[in-house]
């Protein structure tokens, strides 16, 4: 390795340091939130600008629907994240052109007026003309359309059903759902990324489009499928399963994780009352008391990552052999906050919420999971 | 919502939780990654990928200062992504910039004691953040932890860019003289 690159990578080692700085420096520099070339998440609300909101709402019912849906939503067991990919505004754009240029030719082929056409895909008339009152104008114009429209012809949005729906909604929906992309690459602000999602009942292309290179590319299948439980849809989201699954007993829990943990004893008035499992990935055993005060808990996990997820800086840290074995542990006032181990093909990790462990505590526990 | 109800929500396993958590910090860590990937579809990944991290680690982690505890594993997760997606590029992007600016700062100590374990190297950052004066402070952190360009800070802190790069380049120096004082070989 010659001079420059190894100087590199000492900077890179420096830099990544500064990723562990204390929180109060970064929270003294934090920088101000972008709002340009930056998607705001689909899931951000603008809930600092209710007028904004309510305006954007009254411009698109069937986003404001959406957007309800989702807000409101109380579904157990599901964290919402986006899984929305993102695709180059001037592809979307493309494909808007290409879309509603075969949504047209198909219709006229039907005796629909050109007008109705272009009414049935509201967000992507809005997409063209730059603003976004087209949904609620075409509103009753679109039923006509879609009445019309062979089901397997053309991707007819359907804003009225959208405007009404509570459930039964497509994330995304293909052409229609890029019309936002494409207004942000004309400078209109990224504050709701549900603004132009609109729902299709029908595949999200037709059969001219799909012969399109560009199309193809601007229609991602993994964000125009649709759940077939519409209760679980978001719009502009995906539903997301809870990573972690509980279990009633170790055995299930070991199922789970597809590998087993030798347990420790439990420690003072703390009993492994908990035993999750994400999938094939971390097998987790919380220790609490019998009312439910956590004191601990053990994580395994395939590989050689830190397993604890704890971002915290602690004022000490120091390394401890212990048998073949070299574990981390973090300290605060005196006790250890977390252990991190690896052996074999897994890394260990005992972190701590009431328990107070000594070193001495924790190096027993590490024996004996090792 | 309060962080400290927003973390509540964590720690009784609410899904609510993660909606807060978009909801309140959702912007603001698409921008911390957002300056160091500088493409939406990375972005999103890294930005769901810290809920994921949060959601994970909170319990029995509980941060004591939220948007930062998240702006942490949100410039984490971002600098492995750069890494990985740059594996072909090098030298390209402000974190590319920002290395090169940072070999000021590599010491000339010999490396007869090993490389310094990272959070020695923290540790020895903290001290040092903690010696600068505010105002250097806050650049070289808007400059290093967020990696906003020189022109970015000048417009956000409303100064020169002369100013801004100066400001840089002494504290690299004065952290370059505390490492080797320390005798950290990094």
């Amino acid at each position: 390795m010659n001079t420059t690159d190894e100087k590199n990578k000492r900077a890179s080692r420096i830099l990544e340091a500064v990723g562990d700085i204390d929180e109060k420096y970064i929270k003294e520099a934090e920088v101000k939130v972008a709002t340009a070339n930056v998607a705001a998440p689909d899931s951000v609300a603008d809930s600092a600008s209710p007028a904004a909101t309510a305006e954007k709402n009254a411009a698109s019912p069937a986003a404001a629907a959406e957007t309800a849906g989702t807000t409101n939503s109380a579904e157990p067991n599901v964290i919402k994240m986006s899984t929305k990919k993102g695709i180059k505004p001037y592809v979307s754009a493309a494909a808007l052109v290409v879309i509603v240029g075969a949504l047209g030719l198909t219709i006229r082929n039907m005796n629909i007026p050109t007008t109705t056409a272009v009414a049935s895909a509201p967000a992507a008339a809005a997409a063209s003309a730059d603003t976004a009152v087209a949904p609620a104008a075409a509103a009753n114009e679109v039923t006509v359309a879609k009445e019309a429209a062979a089901p397997n012809d053309v991707a007819v949005a359907n804003a009225p059903e959208m405007a009404a729906a509570d459930s039964a909604v497509v994330d995304n929906a293909g052409p229609v759902g890029k019309a936002r992309e494409a207004d942000m690459a004309q400078g209109a602000p990224s504050a709701s990324a549900d603004e132009a999602v609109i729902k299709s009942d029908a595949p999200n292309i037709s059969a001219a489009a799909a012969d399109s290179e560009v199309a193809a590319a601007a229609i991602n299948p993994e964000i125009t499928e649709v759940n077939p439980d519409p209760t679980k849809v978001r719009v502009g989201n995906v539903g997301l399963a809870n990573p972690f699954r509980d279990f009633a007993t170790m055995e299930e829990a070991v199922e789970s994780a597809g590998y087993e943990i030798k347990l420790p004893a439990p420690v003072g008035e703390y009993t492994a009352l908990a035993y999750r499992t994400i999938p094939s990935d971390l097998l987790e055993i919380i220790y609490s008391t019998e009312d439910g005060t956590e004191g601990y808990r053990i994580r395994k996990a395939p590989g050689d990552e830190d397993t604890s997820g704890d971002y915290n800086d602690y004022p000490e840290e120091k390394e401890v052999q212990v048998g073949d074995v070299t574990a981390t542990l973090e300290i605060k006032d005196g006790y250890v906050a977390t252990a991190t181990w690896g052996t074999g093909d897994y890394s260990y990790s005992i972190t701590t919420d009431e328990k107070k462990f000594t070193e001495d505590e924790a190096i027993e526990l590490i024996k004996a999971i090792s | 919502m309060e962080d400290t109800d927003i973390i509540d929500l964590y720690f009784a396993r609410s899904e609510k939780a993660i909606e807060e958590t978009s909801n309140k910090y959702g912007k603001y860590i698409n921008t911390v990654s957002y300056r160091i990937l500088r493409n939406e579809s990375d972005v999103e990944e890294c930005v769901n990928d810290t809920w994921l991290h949060a959601w994970k680690a909170i319990p029995p982690v509980r941060p004591e200062v939220l948007k930062a505890f998240l702006a942490k594993i949100a410039r984490n997760i971002s600098l492995h992504m750069y890494e990985k997606t740059h594996a072909q590029k090098r030298g390209s992007g402000e974190m590319a910039v920002s290395i090169e600016e940072l070999t000021d700062a590599v010491p000339s100590t010999d490396n007869t004691r090993g490389i310094a374990e990272k959070q020695v190297l923290a540790d020895v950052l903290n001290r040092f953040l903690e010696g600068l004066s505010e105002d250097n402070r806050v650049v070289f952190v808007k400059r290093y932890f967020y990696l906003l360009s020189v022109k970015e800070i000048a417009e956000d802190l409303g100064v020169g860019e002369s100013k801004v790069k100066m400001q840089l380049l002494r504290s690299r120096n004065a952290l370059k003289v505390m490492l080797e004082q320390e005798e950290i070989y990094v």
